[in-house]
C-alpha cells in the first residue's frame, strides 16, 4: 500500500467519496484517486483508464511521459506536494499517484456541477444580450472574453479562503484602466484576509473603504454584457468562483443611472430615460420629507384649494404625520421583503393583503390619510427604478434621515439633510475615484454620457479612436 | 500637496463669495444709498473690483505653496507674523458672523417664526462642521454641485419674473447725479469683493491646472458680477423702489410674484434655497479659514466645533435684533472692510518690496 | 469619543425636540378673508372667515348643504386684539397665509384706511398677495357672511369674480394688497381699489335657505372702482368710469364697448390694447391702441364695405375716447385725486420739470388731456354680412 494513500485516507476519515482504484501496468502499481462527486465517471473511464490501460512497455523510469504522452485527457498538470493533491483533488480532478515516483499527474475530470447559462433575472432588458453569468468561474471568464478578443485582457488570479479556497479574479483591459482605483484595488485584494468565501458580497464588504456610507461604491451585475462594457470604460471586474455576480470597479453614483439598454437606444430617448431616473431618484429620496414639512410646517407653500384638500383628508387621522408615514413605509417594506423571499404561489395572496387590508382599509378606518398612501406608494415605485439593491437601501435610509429632518424643522430640516447627503456623497470615494465624477469634479469626457448623453459612440468610451 | 482640488471647483466658491453677501446685506446697502439708481451701482462696483482681482492674482502667485497666513509668517517673522495673522483672522470672523446673522434671521423671519436662533444654528451646525471635518476637498466639490443648483434656480427665477419687470421702475435715471450710485457701488464692492480675499487660503499649488488660474478667477468675477446685476435690476424693475425699500429681503419677496402659467406659484421657498446654498459654503468656507490660520492643515475634529460655537456665540451677543444689525451693515461694516482691503494692500506692497530687492 | 458623539447627538435632540414651528394640519383653521368694520362705540370689528375643513360624514354620495365656511366677530381697539378675543371660542389656531380677499368697509376707508391695514404688513405669516376690496353700502361682515350659490366658500367666489371681471370686462381690477401698499407709500400715486356689493339682500343670506331659491338669491357681486385722496376714501366712479380707469392704467385684457348707429347698435370686443401715456410739462397724451371683434350688430350697414367698417371703426374710437375723457375729467375736476398716478409719471420722466412744481393739487387742475384712441384691426366673426341685409342684396 502506498504511503501517500494511506495518509489520504486517514485524512480524509476514510470517506465513501473519494475512490482509491489500484491498477497494475507492466508491474508498477498506481493508483487513481478521484472524488466521486465532483468528477465526471465517463471521463475518467474513457480517457483515464482507456488510455492507461493501452500502455505498453513501461518501467518506472519512462511511465510519468507515457502516461503523459498517451492520455487522452486534455488538461495534465505535474504536481509534487501533498497540499496540491488535496486541492486538486477538491477541485475535481482525477490524481495518479504511481508507486516510488515522487512526482503526481492531477487530470482535469471535472463533472457538469452548473446550471446551464441563464436568461437574467434580477436587471431585464429589452434589446440587450439574454445571457447571464452563472456559478462557474471558468465560464463567467468565458462570457467575458467572448466580447472582449483581445490580448490586452488581462486576468490576475487569487485564492482566499482557508476552507473555500476560493477563485478570485480581477480582469482589466491593461491600457484602458484607471490605474488608480486597479491599484487600489490590488492592494485590498492582496490585504484581504479572510476565512472564507462563499458568495461575492463577502468580497464586496472586505475591499470596499466606505464602509461607514450606505451608498454603495461598488457595482454588482449578473450580466456579462455590462461588465464588458465596464472594462472597456476603463473599469476592473471582479469575478469569483461559485457566485454569479460580478463585481465592477470604481462605481460612481452616475454609473447607478446608467442600463445597458443606454447604448442601443437613441441619444434623446436615453437622456429622457434618465432624467426620468434622475427625477425618481429625487422623488424616493425626499417625497416624504417634503410632504412632513408642508404638513407640519410649511403650509404656506400650498394653493389654498389644495391645502383645503389635505386638511379634509387629514381630519380625524389621530397620528402624527411623522408616525403616519413611517408606518406606511414600514408596512411597504415588509411586503417588499416578504415578496422576495416567499416562494411563487403565495405571493398573489401577499399582494391582496398588501393592496386591499394595508391601502384601502387603513384610509377607512381613518389610520392614515388617503394622500399618505399616494405619497408612500410613488416613493417606492420610485426606489424600485433602480436595480442596485444597495442603492435602493441607501435612498431608504437617507429618506427616513430626510424625514427626521422635515419633522425638526420642516423644509429647512429638509434643507440641512440635503446639504449633509451633498457633503456626504462629495466626500465619498470609490478606490480613489470621487463619488460624484463627473460633474463634481467635472469630468469632460464622463459628462457627455451622464444625464444628458450626447455621445454617439457606446457611452464615450472609444474615446481614442 | 495631496489635496487636490479643480479650477473650476475654486471658481464655485469664489462666485459663492460674491453673491451670498449680497443677499440681506448688499443689497439693504445699495438701495439704501442709490435708490432708483442701484442698478448703476453695480456697474460701477464692477469697475472697482478689479483691483481686488489684480491683488488676488498677484498675493496667489508669490510662494505659491503657503496660504495666506504662512505667507504672512514668511513675509514678517514669527512674532508680528502671529499678530498679524490674527488680525486677518478677526476680519474673517467679522465676515462670517454677518453671514451667520444673516443666514438665521433669513430663516426665523421667512420660514420658522416661533423657533430660537440657537436651534436653528444647532441645526446648521451640524453641516457647517461635517463639512470642516472632511476638509477642503469635499468643501469645494460641494460647492459645485450646489452652484449647479443655485444657478438652476436662479435661472428658473429669472424667466419667472422677467413677465413682471416694468421698466417704468428704473425712472427717474441718475436724479441727484452720479455721487449716489457711486456710493452705492463703492459699498458693494466693499461688501461683497472684499471678501474675495477668503480664497488666498489656498495655495495655489494645491489647484490641479493652476495655469488657468487668471482665467478663471476672472470667470468667477464675471460670473458674480452679472449675478448681482441681475438680482438688483429684476428686484428693482419688478417691485418698485418703495416697496423694495420696505423689505429687508426684497429679493426673497420679489419670488412671490413668481407664477407660471398660472399654476406654478408658492415656490418661494423652494427658489430661495439658492441663497441659503450661497451663505452655507461661505459661512463654511470662512470656518475653514480661520481653522487653517489657527493651524495650517488641521486634521483635528474639535477646531471646527470650537471656532464654529465661538462664531455663533459672538453673533448672538452682537445682533440682538434686524435694526442693529442694519445699523452695522450700513456704517460699521463697510469701514472694517477698508481696514481689511488696506490690509492686504499692505501685504501687497510688502511682496512687491521684497521681490525688488530680491532682484 | 464615542460616548462624546451620543451625548452631542441627545443633547440635540433635545434642543431641537421643541419642534417650535411644529403644527399639524388639523391644528390649523384655515382663514380664506378677513372683514374690517367700525362698530358703534367706534371699536374695529373685525370678521374671521375661516374654512370649515371637516370630512363629512361617510356618505359622499349625498351632496351636503352644509356651509363649509364659518365665521368669527369680535371687537377690540386693534386688529390684533381683536384676533386674540376670537381665539377663545376657536379649538384651533388660526393660519392666515392662505387668505384670499381682505374687505374693509366703507366706513372705515371713509375714516382713514391707514389705521387698519398696519397689522397686515407686520405678520409674517401673511403673504401680502391677497386681494383688497371696499364693502360699498354695506358692511365687510355682510360680504363675508353671504353664502354664494357657485362657489360654495364666498371668498373664493369675489376672488374668482374680480379675476373673470379683470379678463372680460374691465370693471375693477386685481389690486393686490401689496399694491395698495406701494401706492400709500409712494406720495405721489393715490389709492384706489374695486369694491364689491351685495344684491338681492335677504335675511336669509347667511344660511343655506338663501341656495334653495332660484330668483333673488343673495349674492355678492364686483362694484365699480373706490376713489381715495389722502388716503380717504371720497368716493366711486361709475362701471363706464371704471372701464375708463382700466383703460388708462392698461389693464385692459377684454371688454364690451357698444356704439349706436343709425338704425341700431353694434357691440364689439376690444382686444390686445397697449396704453402709452406720454407727459410734455403740463400736457398729458395717453395712447390707445387695440383691436377689435364685432360680435353684434343690429345696423343696417354694410359689413363688407371699407367704408363703413371705418366708420365703425370711428364710433368705437370716438366711444371710448369720449369716456375716458368724461372720467379724466370727473377724478381731475371732481374728485381732485390722482388715482393714475400722474404726478408719479411726470416726475419719473422729467424730474427736473418736476422740481419746479410747487403745488401739485393746484398743477392737477390745470392738466391738459389729449387722448387718442387707434382701432388697428376690425375682425367680423364668422359672419361676412348681417343675415338680415344679405337677405335683400339677394332679393
Amino acid at each position: 500500500m502506498n504511503k501517500l494513500v494511506e495518509k489520504l485516507k486517514t485524512d480524509t476519515d476514510n470517506m465513501n467519496d473519494i475512490i482509491y482504484r489500484k491498477k497494475i501496468i507492466s508491474k508498477i502499481e498506481l493508483y487513481i484517486v478521484f472524488s466521486e462527486s465532483l468528477t465526471n465517471s465517463d471521463k475518467i473511464s474513457d480517457f483515464i483508464i482507456r488510455s492507461l490501460n493501452k500502455l505498453k512497455k513501461v518501467n518506472k523510469k519512462n511511465i510519468l511521459d507515457k502516461i503523459k504522452n498517451n492520455i487522452s485527457n486534455n488538461k495534465v498538470q505535474e504536481i509534487n506536494s501533498y497540499q496540491e493533491i488535496c486541492h486538486y483533488l477538491h477541485s475535481g480532478f482525477t490524481i495518479i499517484i504511481i508507486n516510488g515516483i515522487d512526482t503526481y499527474l492531477a487530470l482535469e475530470t471535472k463533472g457538469e456541477l452548473s446550471r446551464s447559462i441563464d436568461k437574467p433575472e434580477s436587471e431585464n432588458t429589452y434589446r440587450g444580450a439574454k445571457d447571464a453569468f452563472t456559478e462557474i468561474y471558468q465560464t463567467n471568464i468565458g462570457l467575458i472574453k467572448r466580447r472582449i478578443k483581445s490580448n490586452k485582457l488581462r486576468i490576475k488570479n487569487f485564492n482566499k479562503g482557508n476552507y473555500t479556497q476560493s477563485e478570485i479574479g480581477l480582469l482589466s483591459l491593461s491600457d484602458k484602466v484607471h490605474k488608480e482605483s486597479y491599484n487600489n484595488v490590488i492592494k485590498q485584494l492582496e490585504k484581504l484576509n479572510v476565512e472564507d468565501i462563499v458568495n461575492s458580497g463577502e468580497i464586496k464588504n472586505h475591499i470596499e473603504k466606505e464602509t461607514k456610507s450606505a451608498f454603495p461604491t461598488i457595482r454588482t451585475t449578473e450580466r456579462p454584457d455590462i461588465a464588458s462594457l465596464a472594462l472597456l470604460s476603463g473599469k476592473s471586474v471582479i469575478v469569483i468562483d461559485n457566485c454569479p455576480y460580478v463585481l465592477i470597479i470604481p462605481a460612481c453614483l452616475n454609473d447607478f443611472f446608467k442600463t445597458s439598454e443606454d447604448i442601443y437606444g437613441k441619444n434623446i430617448n436615453v437622456t429622457f430615460t434618465r432624467i426620468l431616473k434622475l427625477l425618481a431618484f429625487f422623488i424616493a429620496l425626499l417625497v416624504p420629507a417634503i410632504y412632513i414639512a408642508i404638513i407640519t410646517f410649511n403650509q404656506e407653500m400650498l394653493p389654498t384649494d389644495l391645502l383645503i384638500n389635505f386638511a379634509m383628508q387629514r381630519d380625524g387621522v389621530p397620528f402624527p404625520a411623522f408616525f403616519e408615514a413611517i408606518l406606511m413605509m414600514i408596512c411597504f417594506e415588509i411586503l417588499r421583503e416578504g415578496d422576495l423571499r416567499v416562494p411563487g404561489f403565495s405571493g398573489s395572496a401577499l399582494s391582496i393583503v398588501g393592496a386591499l387590508i394595508l391601502g384601502d382599509a387603513a384610509v377607512n378606518a381613518g389610520i392614515v390619510s388617503p394622500i399618505m398612501i399616494i405619497v408612500i406608494a410613488i416613493t417606492a415605485i420610485s426606489s424600485l427604478l433602480f436595480t442596485e439593491p444597495e442603492l435602493i437601501n441607501a435612498l431608504r435610509i437617507w429618506r427616513i434621515f430626510f424625514m427626521i429632518g422635515a419633522t425638526i424643522m420642516g423644509i429647512i430640516g429638509v434643507l440641512v439633510v440635503f446639504l449633509l447627503l451633498i457633503i456626504h456623497l462629495s466626500s465619498l470615494k470609490s478606490f480613489g475615484v470621487p463619488y460624484l465624477q463627473p460633474f463634481s469634479p467635472i469630468n469632460k469626457k464622463e459628462l457627455k454620457d451622464s444625464i444628458i448623453k450626447v455621445d454617439s459612440q457606446t457611452g464615450g468610451q472609444n474615446e481614442k479612436n | 500637496m495631496k489635496n487636490k482640488i479643480s479650477m473650476l471647483q475654486l471658481t464655485s466658491i469664489n462666485i459663492f463669495i460674491i453673491i451670498s453677501s449680497f443677499f440681506g446685506i448688499g443689497i439693504y446697502n445699495v438701495y439704501n444709498a442709490a435708490k432708483v439708481d442701484a442698478w448703476i451701482s453695480i456697474i460701477f462696483t464692477t469697475i472697482l473690483s478689479f483691483l481686488v482681482l489684480f491683488i488676488v492674482i498677484y498675493i496667489v502667485n508669490y510662494k505659491k505653496d503657503l496660504t495666506i497666513g504662512e505667507k504672512i509668517k514668511y513675509l514678517y517673522g514669527k512674532k508680528l507674523g502671529t499678530f498679524l495673522n490674527i488680525i486677518l483672522m478677526l476680519f474673517v470672523v467679522s465676515t462670517a458672523i454677518s453671514l451667520i446673522f444673516n443666514l438665521t434671521h433669513f430663516i426665523i423671519t421667512q420660514f420658522l417664526s416661533e423657533t430660537t436662533v440657537i436651534a436653528i444654528e444647532l441645526i446648521f451646525s451640524l453641516a457647517i462642521i461635517y463639512i470642516n471635518i472632511k476638509g477642503i476637498e469635499t468643501i469645494s466639490r460641494t460647492s459645485l454641485i450646489l452652484l449647479f443648483f443655485s444657478l438652476i434656480f436662479l435661472l428658473f427665477s429669472m424667466i419667472g419674473l422677467l413677465p413682471n419687470i416694468e421698466f417704468n421702475n428704473f425712472q427717474p435715471i441718475l436724479e441727484y447725479g452720479f455721487k449716489r450710485p457711486l456710493n452705492g457701488g463703492i459699498r458693494v464692492f466693499l461688501l461683497n469683493f472684499v471678501p474675495l480675499f477668503l480664497i488666498l487660503i489656498v495655495p495655489k499649488n494645491q489647484i490641479k491646472n493652476n495655469d488657468k488660474y487668471n482665467k478663471y478667477t476672472f470667470l468667477a468675477y464675471m460670473v458674480g458680477c452679472l449675478i448681482i446685476f441681475l438680482i438688483t435690476a429684476i428686484t428693482l424693475g419688478s417691485l418698485g423702489i418703495h416697496l423694495t425699500k420696505i423689505y429687508q429681503y426684497p429679493e426673497y419677496i420679489v419670488l412671490k410674484r413668481i407664477e407660471i402659467f398660472n399654476f406654478i406659484d408658492r415656490i418661494e421657498n423652494l427658489i430661495s434655497m439658492q441663497w441659503i446654498f450661497g451663505l452655507f459654503i461661505v459661512i463654511s468656507f470662512c470656518v475653514y479659514n480661520i481653522n487653517n490660520l489657527i493651524k495650517p492643515n488641521n486634521k483635528s475634529k474639535l477646531l471646527p466645533i470650537i471656532i464654529f460655537i465661538i462664531i455663533t456665540t459672538t453673533t448672538n451677543l452682537i445682533f440682538k435684533n434686524i435694526t442693529i444689525f442694519n445699523y452695522y451693515t450700513y456704517y460699521i461694516a463697510p469701514l472694517i472692510r477698508i481696514g481689511f482691503l488696506i490690509f492686504i494692500l499692505f501685504i501687497a506692497i510688502t511682496i512687491k518690496i521684497k521681490r525688488s530687492l530680491k532682484s | 469619543m464615542k460616548k462624546i458623539k451620543i451625548l452631542i447627538v441627545v443633547l440635540f435632540l433635545l434642543v431641537v425636540s421643541g419642534c417650535y414651528n411644529y403644527r399639524e394640519l388639523n391644528e390649523l383653521s384655515i382663514v380664506s378673508a378677513i372683514g374690517i368694520d367700525k362698530d358703534k362705540n367706534d371699536n374695529i370689528k373685525v370678521t374671521i372667515q375661516v374654512i370649515n375643513s371637516k370630512k363629512e360624514s361617510s356618505d359622499s354620495s349625498q351632496s351636503n348643504t352644509n356651509a363649509t365656511f364659518i365665521t368669527y366677530e369680535s371687537s377690540a381697539k386693534t386688529i390684533q386684539e381683536a384676533l386674540r378675543k376670537v381665539v377663545l371660542s376657536s379649538p384651533k389656531r388660526f393660519f392666515a397665509t392662505q387668505m384670499q380677499i381682505l374687505v374693509i368697509s366703507e366706513k372705515c376707508a371713509k375714516d382713514d384706511i391707514t389705521k387698519y391695514i398696519d397689522f397686515f404688513t407686520r405678520d409674517p405669516e401673511i403673504q401680502m398677495k391677497f386681494l383688497t376690496l371696499i364693502a360699498k353700502d354695506t358692511t365687510a361682515n355682510k360680504i363675508l357672511t353671504t353664502l354664494t350659490p357657485l362657489e360654495t366658500i364666498n371668498s373664493t367666489n369675489i376672488r374668482e369674480s374680480l379675476k373673470t371681471n379683470t379678463r372680460y370686462l374691465g370693471i375693477g381690477y386685481e389690486i393686490t394688497f401689496e399694491d395698495v401698499i406701494n401706492n400709500m407709500i409712494n406720495d405721489k400715486i393715490e389709492i384706489s381699489m374695486p369694491s364689491v356689493i351685495i344684491i338681492n339682500e335677504n335675511k336669509n343670506q347667511d344660511s343655506t335657505k338663501n341656495l334653495e331659491q332660484v330668483k333673488k338669491i343673495a349674492d355678492s357681486k364686483i362694484s365699480s372702482i373706490a376713489v381715495f385722496k389722502n388716503n380717504k376714501l371720497i368716493g366711486y366712479l361709475t362701471d363706464q368710469e371704471s372701464i375708463a380707469y382700466s383703460f388708462i392704467l392698461d389693464n385692459i385684457e377684454n371688454t364690451i364697448i357698444t356704439t349706436k348707429c343709425a338704425s341700431g347698435h353694434i357691440s364689439s370686443e376690444i382686444i390686445e390694447s397697449h396704453t402709452k401715456i406720454d407727459t410734455n410739462k403740463n400736457n398729458i397724451s395717453i395712447n390707445i391702441s387695440a383691436n377689435a371683434n364685432i360680435n353684434e350688430s343690429t345696423c343696417e350697414t354694410d359689413l363688407n364695405s371699407k367704408k363703413d367698417l371705418n366708420k365703425i371703426k370711428r364710433s368705437i374710437e370716438n366711444n371710448i375716447k369720449n369716456n375716458i375723457n368724461n372720467t379724466l375729467n370727473t377724478v381731475q375736476k371732481k374728485y381732485k385725486s390722482d388715482i393714475f398716478g400722474f404726478e408719479d409719471l411726470i416726475y419719473k420722466n422729467d424730474p427736473k420739470y418736476y422740481k419746479n412744481i410747487k403745488n401739485w393739487d393746484n398743477f392737477y387742475q390745470n392738466i391738459n388731456f389729449n387722448v387718442n384712441v387707434d382701432i388697428d384691426t376690425l375682425e367680423k366673426g364668422n359672419t361676412l354680412y348681417t343675415p338680415e341685409r344679405k337677405l335683400k342684396n339677394e332679393k
